[in-house]
């Protein structure tokens, strides 16, 4: 079963609407690109997205191959960071002071 | 906040002393986020000292306006707006309006581009071995820090706290599209910076003159 067919089948869609999924563009994806990694599209274009990026007919796939690293590099170099030993209790001191 | 003998996270029985009931549950709820404060503020104020004030102010100011806040909600954001306002006022007073329109614009970033600036620069199928693995972290930091204050708290509470558009509008206190626009113009900026290094460092292949 192509991807296709598989996310249609989880999410319900009939044959009505696969035409829908088919027909996003280049230009859809990309504008959508960020909204894709930060999970802030619905399901319906997700699927739409992946679709499009799966058919694997354009640069769309290399394009958010990128966009994913670039995501992962910049977590990776910040998201460990703690705050600095004793803080925490010249926090607490300076509420009760 | 309690005047107990013990002063362990384990929250005083008796209220007797005014105000302590709500400041023990002050400390159970906004405590635990004082990692994820201090690396925001870090990426605000860019030194560690700086950073440790704007921390104290922070949870200063939210005890301080505790009963304004609906135990519950998330109390995370609420931390991070109060953050953002104690450090933009102090960056008012300590700047002048001059130094402020030099700062943001010291970089002389080109107007960004609809595209990932590195996308046409690197043709490998995998940017993650083939590029990423050899840009260190310290220069993605530098390259963060780099940004005008208000792209760099959007793509950090996005990238690194994980906040949806809405909670981060929220913080920053602006509508979601303009949070989108934050974003998308952050991100180009910083992708930009790390072309720019990326190529200094011969990583990938400098640019055509003219392109």
């Amino acid at each position: 079963m192509s991807l296709l067919d598989r996310m249609k089948a989880a999410l319900g869609f009939g044959e009505d609407t696969e035409a829908k999924i088919q027909m996003m563009s280049c230009r859809d994806v990309g504008e959508r690109l960020f909204d894709y990694i930060d999970g802030e599209l619905d399901l319906e274009t997700i699927a739409r997205v992946r679709a499009h990026v799966e058919a694997g007919e354009c640069e769309c796939e290399r394009a958010l191959l990128l966009e994913i690293a670039f995501h992962k590099k910049v977590k990776g170099c910040l998201d460990s960071a703690a705050a600095p030993d004793g803080l925490r209790q010249r926090v607490l001191d300076s509420l009760s002071g | 906040m309690t005047t107990g003998q013990d002063s362990s996270s384990e929250a005083p029985v008796d209220s007797s002393t005014q105000g302590s009931t709500s400041g023990a549950v002050f400390e159970d709820e906004a405590l635990p986020h004082l990692d994820a404060v201090y690396r925001f503020a870090l990426r605000l104020s860019g030194s560690s000292a700086e950073a440790e004030d704007l921390v104290q102010d922070t949870f200063l100011r939210g005890y301080r306006s505790w009963d304004q806040y609906a135990p519950g909600t998330r109390c995370k954001s609420w931390l991070f707006t109060i953050c953002r306002n104690v450090f933009l006022r102090q960056r008012e007073r300590a700047q002048r309006h001059d130094e402020i329109v030099e700062a943001t614009s010291r970089h002389n970033i080109d107007p960004v581009t609809r595209e990932n600036p590195v996308f046409a620069a690197t043709k490998q199928s995998n940017p993650e071995r083939d590029y990423f693995h050899q840009i260190i972290d310290r220069h993605v930091m530098e390259a963060i820090d780099g940004l005008p204050a208000e792209y760099r708290m959007a793509v950090v509470l996005s990238d690194i706290e994980g906040l949806p558009y809405n909670e981060i509008a929220e913080v920053m206190e602006v509508p979601v599209g303009t949070i989108k626009s934050r974003l998308f113009r952050g991100r180009r900026q910083l992708q930009k910076l790390l072309q720019d290094y990326a190529e200094e460092m011969g990583y990938i292949s400098a640019r055509a003159s003219g392109s």
